[in-house]
């Protein structure tokens, strides 16, 4: 009897170790999520997002550094290398200072859809401000042409 | 016939001093260099790569400046990028890199003509909230008008007190090599 408890406890033990194991790895060869499914913490204006590094980026970083934010605004820029890259500049074609979208390559073909003046809706994950607000990983909301 | 003599004596030295000027105000500016790095482990090798570096670079003078967001490198794995923002560069806190530095022989390059240029880059390199001196070789090239530049060089993590955690202290590197690679300077 007691050796079929000892057995039945190796058994166990093998197990969560394989279980254990399991999940280190594939913690450990975890690609970076997709922004599809994930609520932005903040819903905001191209316009409103420059504005806001403009003034205080120390403030603005406190806000929306390291978060998925929601930007919506003119396209004032599209820089498309088809199928290695592509970047949407957001906000007036006369500003200095925009949002700068680089897009998720699974994204690259809802971009036909838009032109340089047309409104857009991107989704981003803010890595923050040189001379433009710089989102990565951006997924396309909505065309709100 | 005299008047007409100080006339274009006049409007030569202009013309001479606005092209001065202009040359001397010449700013040649890139968002989109690259930086990668890479360092060599036991367990596997780590790289990154950040395609929103800005670059700034006044030939007249040589004075070159580069920021990167440290939350741009991106990893091939979520983990390692994970790692690489909380626990060695603490990228909510110290969020830019930056470096302001000299190009040597900078002022005497032409941009009409198709060549390269070897040059030596020294600098102030920004990060972490720690200042060290760089000095490194780079290649400008100037190819059908389009000019680019590339450098390589390696820093220590240590000398920016990026402290690496000790369970994987002896399986990762305190040395970063750094490549810059700017595909096509545009005119500010």
């Amino acid at each position: 009897m007691r050796a079929v408890y000892k057995r039945s406890f190796f058994v166990l033990l093998l197990v969560l170790i394989a279980v254990a194991a399991f999940l280190g790895f594939r913690s450990y060869n975890r690609k970076l999520p997709t922004l599809e499914n994930v609520v932005p913490r903040q819903r905001i204006a191209a316009e409103n997002l420059t504005y806001q590094y403009e003034h205080d980026e120390e403030k603005a970083n406190k806000l929306f550094l390291g978060f998925v934010i929601q930007v919506t605004g003119q396209v004032a820029e599209i820089s498309y290398k088809p199928g290695v890259s592509c970047n949407i500049l957001i906000g007036n074609a006369a500003d200095l200072h925009r949002v700068s979208c680089i897009l998720d390559t699974n994204q690259f073909e809802k971009i036909a859809k838009y032109a340089v003046g047309s409104i857009i809706t991107l989704k981003g994950y803010c890595t923050g401000y040189l001379i433009d607000v710089e989102l990565n990983r951006c997924i396309i909301v909505s065309n709100e042409n | 016939m005299k008047i007409k003599h100080i006339q274009y004596s006049i409007c030569l030295v202009l013309s001479l001093s606005i092209s001065a000027t202009v040359r001397t105000q010449t700013k040649l500016y890139t968002k989109s260099a690259t930086i990668q790095f890479f360092s060599k482990t036991k367990l596997e090798n780590i790289e990154a790569t950040n395609n929103k570096v800005l670059c700034v670079w006044i030939p007249d003078s040589g004075d070159i400046e580069f920021a990167v967001l440290m939350k741009g490198f991106v990893f091939k794995k979520a983990l390692m990028q994970e790692h690489f923002n909380d626990e060695y560069v603490e990228s909510d806190k110290y969020p830019k890199v930056t470096f302001k530095g000299k190009m040597e022989g900078s002022n005497t390059m032409s941009f009409d003509v198709d060549r390269m240029y070897n040059v030596k880059v020294k600098g102030i390199l920004n990060m972490h909230g720690i200042s060290n001196e760089v000095t490194t070789n780079a290649m400008i090239r100037i190819r059908q008008g389009v000019i680019s530049a590339e450098a390589n060089f390696t820093i220590t993590l240590s000398d920016y007190k990026i402290k690496i955690p000790s369970i994987v202290s002896t399986n990762i590197s305190n040395q970063i090599s750094l490549q810059v690679a700017v595909p096509a300077f545009q005119s500010l």
